[in-house]
């Protein structure tokens, strides 16, 4: 990755989900690539299923901003349905990435007519590698290896190390999921498109 | 002295002298501040309620320490000093021990019975012998009548001390109430044997067999040094009614010896017991097993039941049926055998001198049982006769003073025979006091020293110390099955529970090196050497932190100069 | 020694992993939470041969470090805003029985109304107790200051607080170098006390202290506190030879013919750093001053860097009620009495977790840049005043 300003990314979910497990897996996949790297949660409480934020910074030399993110050039969006309560792209930068975990087509979403949008369905995948309960599936890693396909910006081998390194648990199940929803990712950019 | 104050004073010339702190430079133990003691802290044990509380005053406390060490075998042997019959007693004991255990007053007091029979059947497991402590004595004998209990508990302390000691048991085996009483499901007969194995083992001639009175003539006592009466209960009391002497009328007691024997009498479909003492239990509990319908029949109330609270409920767990208020006071037959009995209600009077409500009939409340058998346990009565002329009888017991001496110099009692029916724990007591107090005798010393301390109350317990927690449980096999089982009911403790549970013993009254008054004291006035504390009274100032402090009440004051 | 990415409370826990310490007691509060859970999972494990004691209150747990201090082990504790007001009584007496005690302090928002998030009023309130205070702008600087004010304060027989914003740094991860305590021994020896409780050989400690000589020990604590700012200087030197990591005890960022000097303390100093590279960019003479040190106060420092400085611009996170800022007035009472004509602007910012952003700064520089003295003790940026008017 080349960057010459501070690489922000937020992350959107739920209390519980572990919007704040996958910000921390995700600075540290960029750290195994040399980067500095600062993550951290939306400061404050946090109560289970209300929703929450992370936000990762990653620079080419130690980050020095240490006030929040408030403009993000990449969103990742752990549940979908966070869509319809919050505005997910408040600040958003247009160049980046919006990624969601959903089983719909990225063309599926009013986002794509002017952001570029990725999709993948971290919960099908989620509970394909047994990773939390059907009910209520743990998609922190799995959306992970969605955000290196589509961005780019982090290799998959580093968010694979990343997150064996930071899950206590099924850590085979976890890399399987990141590895999984790298292939499985669908990417949708409006300025490519043809009409 | 000048010299020494010169030395120890500290003149600070300026700031740069100074520590950095309120801090003393060198050592303080010049300054003996005990001086400003007027009240003194000391060691001070006191007796554990659960030691107190034991009839032959078994160290509880003492060998619970010993197993919190895995020291199982000094603990058996510490037990042994007081109670020869640990395997017996922790199983069929009343355990006033319990009661009085102090933790009960926090949560649950310690399961004591599980805890001893742990000991007992570690010894015999790892078949732990024992010998005569004491040197052997030139002397006569002794002669021991009655291989129950009291006679085992007698017997067994003069043979531990030396003496040549003669037991002589009317029937084919040791053991007494033990061994033809009790029955299987309580006290299994192999756990029962070995224990009285150990105890002739200390080196004893037994003579089974032998009745004193009809297969030996009483006169041959007299060439023993002394002899130990211990012949027990052997009759039960008949109700005096009519048709007593029916088929299927028998005394508990009989029928308990054909169960023991393994010959059981046939009850027929359904029994009747009258009583409600621990024979009472025993004959009902071993009735159920050979599948008959049993109702107890009992002329007052459950609450004035001598029975052991455990046998009741176990035995109304197993369904035997319960009658209070009622007495029977006919039985009826066909062809001289009993066919029913007519029962008449009762009410509770005024105390008698027992202190239980006494049983009034009520008039005009009789009514009719059916029964196949009847089964009286209504209580024992002696057999002394052939003992009448040589000793002081009273109601048929022999009458002692509290050593077990009777009206004859060289003759002691102890047991069921001098205290009517008791229980096992006061035999193997009295029987150890006796053996305490001949010895004396025999070599023409003061009775035996005591050493009677204070019973520690609950009031000395320091509450703090004590997280509350659960008593392990004493765990039953299946109470609902038990019809025609003779399996042992209660099943002991293994070494983890063992261990679980003692670890909740406060060691009441009893120092066991907590380390909290070394810890506590402000003075450093206290100093531990080898599980040893000693109180430096140049330096304690009498605070009294340490009595404040100490889990279980050891330390105890006194004013100074009084 | 490897590089992991931690929050700034596993920082203070690693940091005391790595100071070997032997007693640890604390009491959980929010933002402080993860240093205690860190330190007793180390415990628990045995990663960390240290005795874990739980307690029932802040109190509690600074009365059981002096304890265990006074016996000889080193100790940590760590707390927050509640939790640190309430240790107030036993700060004082960790500082005249000179007991070499660590506390990291969280910095958090005084209740009420309740509030989790940063600012510097519960640290400051300790002005005068007479512990070092050490505050830090990032996590890696609160895992080595862990190490100086260990080693600083077993010299002086002083105890430090260490001090990081909240969330700002305590729940902030990013890169951290690590060390265990064999490879900080070098720099933190064992500590070897000089007096301490034992019943092999009774001492008396804490006795009643007439006039006589109550006077001389407060004057001790004062001359040895001021001796701090040597220290300090000595471990940062020796940590940076054997670590290559160094703080001072004051920094100064792009100072160079500044005319305009900008002192911040805790992680705004971090997000200054940008404003003043960018408002160089574009050429102005702006600086940065970096506060570590609050006690002792590095007054010569101060003097020595701000006397060359047109305007000074003090921004604080704290609000000293009807004086302002904290930071600013001791800036001021470090310049009177001398030759320094120079004006020191107050600003007030952050306060209560609100974000001290690059804008934020900006608009205190510009606002500074267009006065030549201040008209007022006190600025306070951003206030909802104007907003409030607007929407009437």
């Amino acid at each position: 990755m080349e960057v010459d300003t501070v690489l922000e990314i937020r992350i959107h979910g739920r209390g519980g989900q572990g919007a704040v497990i996958a910000s921390k897996v995700l600075a540290a996949a960029f750290f195994k690539e040399g980067h500095f790297v600062q993550a951290f949660p939306a400061f404050g409480v946090e109560r289970r299923g209300a929703p929450v934020a992370a936000f990762i910074r990653v620079d080419q030399s130690p980050v020095r901003l240490r006030c929040n993110v408030y403009e993000p050039q990449h969103l990742i969006v752990l549940d979908p349905a966070l869509t319809e309560t919050i505005d997910i792209t408040e600040g958003f930068q247009e160049s980046g990435w919006i990624l969601l975990n959903t089983h719909n087509k990225p063309d599926e979403f009013d986002y794509a007519k002017s952001f570029r949008v990725a999709t993948v369905d971290a919960f099908a995948i989620a509970i394909r590698h047994h990773l939390g309960s059907r009910s209520t599936p743990i998609v922190n890693t799995a959306i992970l290896g969605a955000f290196a396909r589509c961005t780019g910006l982090v290799k998959i081998d580093s968010v694979v190390d990343a997150i064996a390194d930071a899950v206590p648990f099924n850590a085979a199940g976890n890399r399987q999921a990141a590895i999984d929803a790298f292939e499985e990712t669908i990417m949708y950019d409006p300025q490519l498109q043809t009409r | 002295m000048s010299k020494k104050k010169s030395k120890n004073k500290t003149v600070f010339h300026g700031v740069e002298d100074m520590p950095v702190a309120a801090i003393s430079e060198g050592d303080m133990s010049w300054n003996k501040t005990g001086s400003w003691r007027n009240i003194r802290p000391f060691y001070d044990e006191k007796t554990s309620p659960c030691i107190a509380g034991c009839p032959a005053g078994t160290d509880i406390q003492g060998y619970i320490q010993l197993m919190l060490d895995k020291k199982y075998e000094e603990a058996v042997r510490m037990l042994w000093q007081k109670n020869p019959m640990p395997s017996v007693c922790g199983r069929v004991c009343y355990h006033p021990c319990t009661e009085a255990c102090a933790r009960g007053e926090i949560d649950e007091s310690i399961n004591i019975p599980s805890i001893e029979r742990f000991l007992g059947d570690y010894a015999i497991d790892h078949n732990l012998t024992e010998t005569a402590d004491g040197d052997p004595k030139p002397d006569n004998g002794i002669a021991v009548v009655g291989g129950g209990p009291g006679g085992l508990s007698f017997a067994y302390y003069m043979a531990k001390m030396g003496y040549p000691v003669t037991v002589f048991e009317a029937k084919e085996k040791l053991g007494g109430v033990l061994q033809y009483g009790i029955p299987e499901y309580r006290l299994p007969k192999d756990i029962l044997d070995k224990e009285i194995a150990r105890i002739t083992g200390v080196g004893m001639t037994v003579k089974t067999g032998h009745d004193v009175g009809r297969d030996v003539p009483v006169d041959d006592l007299e060439k023993y040094s002394a002899c130990f009466l211990a012949m027990g209960l052997q009759r039960s009391r008949a109700l005096g009614i009519d048709n007593e002497d029916a088929e299927g009328v028998m005394a508990g007691l009989s029928f308990l010896k054909s169960v023991t024997a393994g010959n059981p009498t046939d009850l027929g479909k359904r029994a009747i017991v009258i009583g409600g003492g621990n024979t009472a239990m025993d004959v009902a509990r071993s009735a159920i097993r050979m599948g008959t319908d049993v109702e107890v029949v009992y002329r007052r109330t459950r609450n004035e039941m001598p029975a052991i609270e455990d046998e009741v409920e176990e035995a109304m767990a197993e369904g035997v049926k319960f009658t209070f208020l009622a007495t029977p006071v006919g039985i009826f037959t066909k062809n001289g055998r009993i066919t029913g009995i007519r029962a008449q209600r009762m009410e509770l009077g005024e105390p008698d001198d027992s202190g239980r409500r006494r049983p009034v009939p009520v008039e005009g409340s009789e009514y009719e049982i059916e029964t196949d058998s009847l089964l009286v346990a209504a209580g024992e009565l002696s057999d002394t006769e052939a003992f009448e002329n040589i000793v002081k009888l009273s109601w048929g017991l022999v009458v002692t003073d509290d050593a077990g001496q009777t009206s004859d110099e060289h003759i002691f009692a102890g047991g069921d025979v001098v205290t009517g029916a008791a229980t096992v724990i006061e035999a193997i007591a009295r029987g150890r006091k006796a053996a305490k107090f001949v010895d004396a005798k025999l070599r023409g010393v003061v009775g035996p020293e005591t050493d009677e301390k204070q019973v520690i109350t609950m009031s000395d317990i320091n509450r703090a110390y004590f997280t509350p927690s659960r008593q392990v449980p004493t765990t039953h096999i299946a109470l609902g099955k038990m019809k025609n089982r003779f399996a042992e009911v209660k099943q002991g403790f293994g070494e983890d529970e063992a261990q679980q549970e003692i670890e909740r013993c406060m060691s009441c009254g009893v120092c066991n090196g907590c380390d909290i008054c070394w810890m506590f004291c402000p003075d450093a006035a206290i100093s531990r050497e080898d599980g040893i504390y000693t109180i430096n009274y140049d330096y304690c100032k009498g605070c009294m932190i340490c009595a404040q402090e100490c889990p279980r009440g050891v330390i105890s004051s006194e004013r100074e100069g009084t | 020694m490897k590089k992991i990415v931690i929050e700034g409370n596993h920082a203070v826990s690693y940091g005391a992993k790595a100071a070997d310490v032997d007693v640890i007691a604390a009491y959980p509060i929010t933002p402080q939470t993860q240093v205690v859970e860190k330190l007793s999972e180390m415990c628990a494990s045995g990663e960390l041969n240290a005795k874990f004691i739980k307690v029932e209150s802040e109190h509690s747990a600074m009365a059981a470090v002096v304890g265990s201090s006074a016996a000889g082990a080193r100790s940590f504790t760590a707390t927050s805003s509640q939790g640190l007001l309430l240790m107030h009584e036993i700060l004082h007496w960790s500082v005249g029985a000179r007991l070499p005690i660590v506390l990291a302090n969280i910095n958090r928002a005084v209740g009420p109304p309740w509030n989790v998030w940063t600012d510097q009023n519960d640290s400051l309130s300790q002005r005068d107790v007479g512990m070092l205070q050490l505050y830090c702008e990032s996590n890696q600087e609160v895992f080595d200051t862990m190490l100086h004010a260990f080693w600083v304060s077993e010299q002086l027989m002083l105890p430090s607080m260490i001090i990081l914003d909240a969330f700002y740094l305590s729940h902030t991860c990013e890169i951290v170098e690590v060390m265990d305590a064999d490879e900080a021994r070098a720099f933190l020896p064992p500590y070897e006390p000089k007096h301490f409780l034992s019943p092999e050989k009774p001492k008396s400690f804490g006795n009643l202290t007439t006039p006589d000589f109550y006077y001389e020990l407060r004057y001790q604590i004062d001359r040895d506190l001021r001796k701090a700012l040597d220290l300090m200087k000595e471990a940062d030197d020796r940590f940076e030879k054997l670590y290559g990591r160094s703080y001072g005890i004051i920094e100064e960022y792009r100072t160079d013919d500044a005319d305009m000097l900008v002192v911040t303390s805790g992680t705004v100093t971090s997000t200054a750093r940008t404003v003043i590279d960018e408002l160089r960019d574009v050429g102005k003479r702006v600086g940065l001053v970096k506060m570590k040190l609050f006690r002792p106060f590095p007054t010569e420092d101060v003097r020595r860097i701000l006397r060359r400085a047109e305007k000074v611009v003090v921004i604080d996170r704290n609000i000293g009620f009807s004086i302002g800022g904290i930071w600013a007035q001791e800036i001021k009472a470090a310049l009177y009495n001398t030759n320094i004509d120079v004006p020191v602007f107050g600003f007030i910012a952050g306060i209560g977790g609100r974000d001290v952003t690059p804008r934020v700064i900006k608009e205190i520089i510009d606002q500074a840049e267009h006065m030549d003295v201040p008209d007022q003790d006190v600025y306070w940026i951003g206030v909802k005043n104007e907003q409030l008017h607007h929407t009437r």
